[in-house]
């Protein structure tokens, strides 16, 4: 049931992977079973997925992308609407709350602002030492725990939610510079875009289905956003989760809600599977600037 | 319940007053995931814009306007020094207001 690999073999798969690539006109270059992927196959991956979305969408730079959904011409009618809101947005309260949650003191007196984090646009940062990758969320806690202060249990919406946006949103403007240089990388690299190009869920759909073959065409009365781009408004003010009064989310939270719209188990939030996928997705927004927090529908 | 206020020049002339208010604009249909009761109508009813203490504009809302609304108002005679005023009352007879300084 979502389970990607259940009663296939890996070359079926592969197969599959392949032939979806080519039906995209996206070549998906020397991916095999057994050799490991490169830097170079990264490279040729990142040109071919951005060239994609420069020619579907002509007139939008690589910079547009950033605006996520609100950048794609089929949404022009809502975008003045956003353009609006964005500047009085209604996560501007719990902004200043983030700061000051930022800069409030510990125990032993030193604060989130002393902690050891990664420019915002190098996220998803590979852990050699480890082999994990570390994400702004992942990092927040670690260092809360190294202060002997308690971790955010929820890592998907609210307080951990609103300090990541404070964090990243420092870094606004700043291109995508995620480094894959290191092999450990390249194979959580190589995890996420499996995820991203596999079929799941009682609909049978990849991320790809949507957000690349059918990105500007509408599903019901929305429209469907372009892969490209997406992250760097998150963490994000959704006005559907706002009814519910849970209205912002990191990217996590948004690939669950993804995963159950197509009828399949979401995974957990900062487990391997996201982890990978937003490492993809990450990847493959190189050179696109940060634009956070963002106010969606 | 907060409400903020922010003015800027309007390209039309005048001066664009936006309100951003903090309400929840429950409808009164949603159900409680938990407990299957409909959650009770909580939304604002009207809002009122005054201008150094003169009604100058009135908006009725109701349960189509979405949680945490923005309303904005283009007031044509608005001018530097001004006072804008702006107050809500919600069909639970709760209200709010704010006002800002047109710069």
């Amino acid at each position: 049931m979502g389970n990607v690999g259940s009663g296939y073999s890996r070359r079926a798969k592969m197969k599959k992977l392949v032939s979806l690539a080519f039906a995209a006109g996206i070549a998906m270059v020397g991916a095999s079973a057994v050799q490991a992927i490169s830097e170079a196959e990264i490279k040729k991956d990142i040109e071919e997925f951005q060239g994609f979305f420069l020619k579907r969408f002509p007139g939008l730079t690589l910079e547009d992308f950033s605006d996520g959904v609100n950048a794609l011409p089929q949404y022009a009618h809502r975008r003045a609407n956003w353009e609006i809101n964005m500047e009085f947005p209604q996560f501007e309260p719990e902004m200043d709350k983030a700061a000051e949650e930022w800069a409030a003191p510990f125990q032993n007196g030193k604060s989130l602002a002393d902690c050891d984090l990664a420019p915002a646009q190098n996220y998803p940062v590979f852990d050699a030492a480890s082999g994990d990758l570390r994400t702004v969320e992942g990092d927040i806690n670690a260092c809360l725990k190294a202060n002997g202060e308690e971790v955010i249990k929820n890592v998907k919406r609210g307080k951990m939610a609103r300090l990541v946006a404070h964090y990243k949103s420092q870094f606004n403007g700043e291109k995508m510079a995620v480094d894959y240089s290191d092999p450990g990388a390249q194979a959580w690299y190589e995890k996420g875009r499996q995820f991203y190009w596999a079929k799941r869920g009682q609909l049978n759909f990849s991320c790809a289905d949507c957000h690349v073959h059918n990105s500007g065409n509408s599903a019901r009365g929305d429209v469907l956003s372009a892969g490209l781009g997406h992250g760097v408004g998150f963490p994000v003010w959704r006005t559907k989760w706002q009814v519910a009064g849970k209205p912002w989310g990191t990217i996590h939270r948004r690939y669950g809600g993804c995963n159950n719209q197509v009828r399949a188990d979401g995974f957990k939030a900062q487990g391997e599977e996201y982890k990978a996928l937003e490492f993809y997705e990450s990847v493959m927004n190189t050179g696109v600037p940060l634009k956070v927090p963002s106010l969606r529908q | 319940m907060s409400t903020k206020m922010k003015i800027k020049k309007s390209a039309d002339g005048g001066y664009e007053v936006m309100v951003l208010a903090k309400h929840p604009m429950e409808t009164g249909l949603r159900k409680d995931s938990k407990t299957g009761e409909k959650i009770p109508a909580h939304f604002i009813k009207t809002m009122e814009f005054s201008l150094n203490g003169t009604a100058v504009a009135q908006a009725d809302l109701g349960t189509g306007v979405s949680t945490n609304p923005l309303i904005s108002v283009t007031l044509a005679d608005a001018k530097p020094g001004d006072t804008v005023g702006v107050n809500w009352v919600d069909n639970k007879g709760e209200s709010d207001s704010a006002e800002a300084a047109v710069k």
